[in-house]
């Protein structure tokens, strides 16, 4: 009678075999000896359900077993997350994994994987952050660079002052730096305290860096200190298109009357990029802003010879533009 | 003349999804004979289309004939959507005279459904971003910044699991909450629904430039000079940060670092509301969201800062609305379907907001419940209503669960998925 194509008796059926596949892997396992036993009952699991009690023990063992073979354990800490989400037992097993001596180093990259798959949603591991949070710390200088670089992402990301700290020492000193300067720069602008300001703003106005560039400017969108910086960038027909972009988002935002200063010359000036006039006229449109431009007979002029552009984009963006101040010239 | 009234309305654009919903015809001025006619439907394949039927559990059809009263009293019959619309009012309702075969009156209609983001139209597709980027922009009220407060740490136990008692209506809440968002992006765009992001399957069209954003090595997004969520800003602030986790090219949440359950293993959880939502708010609700190793979407407080917040949760509520369509939940008086019944006793382990017959913060304004907490700051007003659909201003619990209306017409939410339908006869209410 619809679009669906998929009847609900036969979808029941694929549920009960999903079901019914499950108990019998979940057995499988639990009855388990043998490494070629365990093999063969994980890998056909994709998880441990919540309530399984006796395949959720068995998958913890295998994981925090040290005698294990690596590959098992990785398997059990990639399955493990379901019985782990309301058991704040296993979740403390699992944050010891972290900050184990001589543990192996894929097995902390799944017992790390575990822990943040269930952060949004396990009261489990809600209860016991500050042991989490210190597990994550013991990491951060870890040999292995991704495992440090997920632990300094995530540490920032709740505030942790050292990593924070730590951060800001490495872009105004590369060479204890805990992180590329993109990364840190973002991070350190995630919490917007503007405590990092400063520094952020140096490295806009020095760093070559596109990448760079754009986390500074989104970092800094806030800030009122750096609105010139922003609009000089944005006015730079040199600067990369994603840079000049960010630019743009960040200065309508944050100070909307300079961006229409900028983008009245961006949308009058031929010589500029087809790009970053289209992201003009649609921040104005986006925000309702004719108000403010419907006076300017000019620029209106401007936009109307774009209707005629030879990038189909262009056209179709000046085109909505004009469509949408006639809209609101009907309802002024 | 004839009047053709649909969901209470006559003349005005229609929307329909696949439930039933009440119409009728009428003649405005008596006259001495009844009028025969014939009702069906002018429509391209690529477009939508609608069905009529004299009654709610009949299957609808392509055309009905009716007659008409002499004497201007209504006959009633329902008219329901039958394929998908990918325009606004690309349907055209003809009611003909049975004998001429002249047109007598024509009616525009869309059937409009949540559809898999993956697969939009492009029109589709920008229609939407256009819709939420102008909504985020809005500085009158409701504006996007009660959605962040509705949605803070302060409402975090109001509207998620935080203890080992379950919070029932962690489903029955965001389905209202992004009903309402949904609601407020229809105030700007009629034609737009709520895409989902199906997070157990390969999205590679939604990560991308020129719809939700693709991410640059750091995780902080880029987009197409076109696409309004280039624009994005919360409190002053500019730049999504959402790292994927998964290849999105090639791969989904089902990947073995993000552990996420897949849809049949979903629907598997449990045969009962009880067994199945406290598991499916942890996963696959909480591993979607964790889907991503940085940004404001893995964080309950800061989640709905990053608009795929709406197509992943349009999601977790397919992922339910299948599991009622499979389990045959919409019977509100069972157990199974929903376990609290009545109204919060006052006192007891599970919360004011979880049962039935309560009805739900913020729209209800209530922040000092007796015998509960609840957030001390009630934003966004008042639930936006629509005349003849559910829920009510302050949605009650029950309100949200028969969705496509099995009971009662009225009990509809025009909320419709394009992948499950509406079958009376399949249905026990």
């Amino acid at each position: 009678m619809n679009d669906n194509s998929n009847s609900p008796d036969q979808f029941g059926q694929q549920i009960d075999n999903t079901v019914n596949e499950y108990k019998a892997s979940a057995e499988k396992l639990v009855q388990a000896n043998t490494y070629q036993e365990k093999e063969d009952a994980l890998y056909t699991m994709h998880y441990v359900h919540a309530e399984d009690r006796k395949a959720g023990v068995k998958t913890l063992q295998i994981a925090t077993d040290k005698k294990e073979v690596i590959n098992l354990r990785v398997k059990a800490l990639q399955i493990i997350g379901n019985y782990l989400y309301n058991n704040p037992a296993a979740v403390k097993k699992i944050i010891g994994l972290l900050s184990a001596t001589r543990e192996n180093t894929k097995v902390k990259r799944a017992a790390l994987d575990a822990l943040l798959a269930i952060r949004f949603a396990s009261p489990a591991l809600l209860s016991q952050m500050p042991a989490f949070r210190e597990g994550l710390r013991s990491i951060i200088h870890d040999r292995d660079p991704e495992l440090a670089a997920k632990a300094i992402e995530q540490l920032a990301a709740y505030n942790d002052p050292g990593v924070l700290n730590l951060l800001h020492e490495g872009l105004k000193n590369p060479a204890v730096a805990l992180a590329p300067e993109a990364k840190a720069i973002q991070l350190l602008g995630i919490q917007h305290t503007g405590g990092f300001s400063d520094t952020i703003r140096e490295r806009l106005q020095k760093s070559r860096d596109t990448d760079v560039q754009i986390e500074a400017i989104h970092a800094l969108s806030g800030d009122p200190a750096a609105q010139d910086d922003i609009q000089n960038i944005l006015e730079n027909k040199s600067k990369q298109k994603y840079v000049r972009l960010a630019g743009l988002s960040a200065l309508n935002a944050t100070a909307p009357h300079k961006f229409l200063e900028s983008a009245k010359k961006i949308i009058g000036d031929p010589s500029d990029y087809n790009d970053v006039k289209v992201a003009s006229l649609n921040a104005i449109a986006m925000q309702g802003r004719y108000n403010e431009i419907s006076g300017d007979a000019e620029f209106l002029d401007q936009v109307k010879s774009l209707t005629g552009h030879d990038n189909a984009i262009v056209r179709k963006e000046s085109s909505n533009f004009l469509a949408g101040h006639e809209s609101y010239l009907e309802n002024a | 003349m004839i009047v053709l009234t649909i969901n209470g309305q006559a003349g005005a654009p229609v929307y329909l999804g696949w439930s039933s919903r009440p119409a009728s015809l009428k003649l405005s001025v008596a006259q001495p004979q009844a009028t025969q006619v014939i009702i069906k439907t002018v429509s391209a394949p690529a477009t939508g289309d609608v069905g009529f039927s004299v009654n709610r559990n009949s299957h609808p059809a392509a055309t009905l004939a009716v007659t008409v009263p002499a004497n201007g009293t209504s006959v009633n019959f329902f008219v329901s959507g039958t394929r998908a619309s990918t325009e606004n009012q690309d349907v055209t309702i003809l009611v003909t005279d049975a004998g001429t075969g002249a047109t007598l009156l024509q009616q525009t209609v869309m059937v409009r459904v949540r559809k898999n983001a993956n697969g939009l139209s492009v029109a589709e597709r920008n229609r939407f971003l256009a819709a939420i980027a102008k909504f985020n922009a809005t500085t009158g009220t409701p504006r996007y910044q009660d959605f962040l407060d509705m949605h803070n740490a302060a409402a975090n136990t109001e509207i998620h699991t935080s203890s080992a008692t379950p919070r029932y209506s962690f489903l029955v809440w965001h389905r209202a909450f992004i009903l309402d968002l949904e609601r407020q992006l229809q105030k700007i765009d009629p034609s737009v629904s709520l895409p989902y992001w199906k997070f157990d399957e390969v999205a590679d069209k939604v990560f991308t430039a020129d719809f939700m954003g693709a991410a640059m090595a750091s995780g902080t997004l880029v987009f197409n000079a076109s696409n309004p969520l280039s624009h994005w800003a919360i409190n002053g602030r500019t730049g999504i940060v959402r790292k994927p986790i998964f290849n999105v090219q090639t791969g989904s949440g089902l990947d073995p670092r993000i552990g996420m359950i897949s849809e049949k293993a979903t629907i598997g959880l449990g045969t009962t509301y009880k067994k199945f939502a406290p598991q499916a708010e942890q996963n696959p609700h909480g591993n979607a969201h964790e889907s991503f190793s940085i940004g404001p979407i893995t964080n309950i407080t800061t989640a709905t800062q990053d608009p795929i917040f709406y197509l992943l949760h349009a999601n977790v509520d397919r992922l339910w609305a299948l599991w009622q369509q499979v389990h045959n939940r919409y019977d509100i008086t069972s157990v199974s379907t929903y376990p609290l019944k009545g109204a919060y006793p006052g006192q007891g382990r599970n919360h004011v907001g979880d049962f039935l017959q309560d009805t739900m913060w913020p729209w209800n304004g209530d922040t000092s419940h007796s015998g509960s907490t609840r957030p001390p700051t009630a934003p966004g007003g008042p639930f936006p209503a629509l005349a003849n659909l559910a829920p009510s201003v302050a949605p009650q619990v029950w309100q949200m669960i028969d969705y496509q209306g099995y009971a009662a017409a009225d009990d509809a939410s025009d909320v419709d998925y394009d992948s499950i339908n509406f079958n009376l006869q399949n249905v026990t209410v």
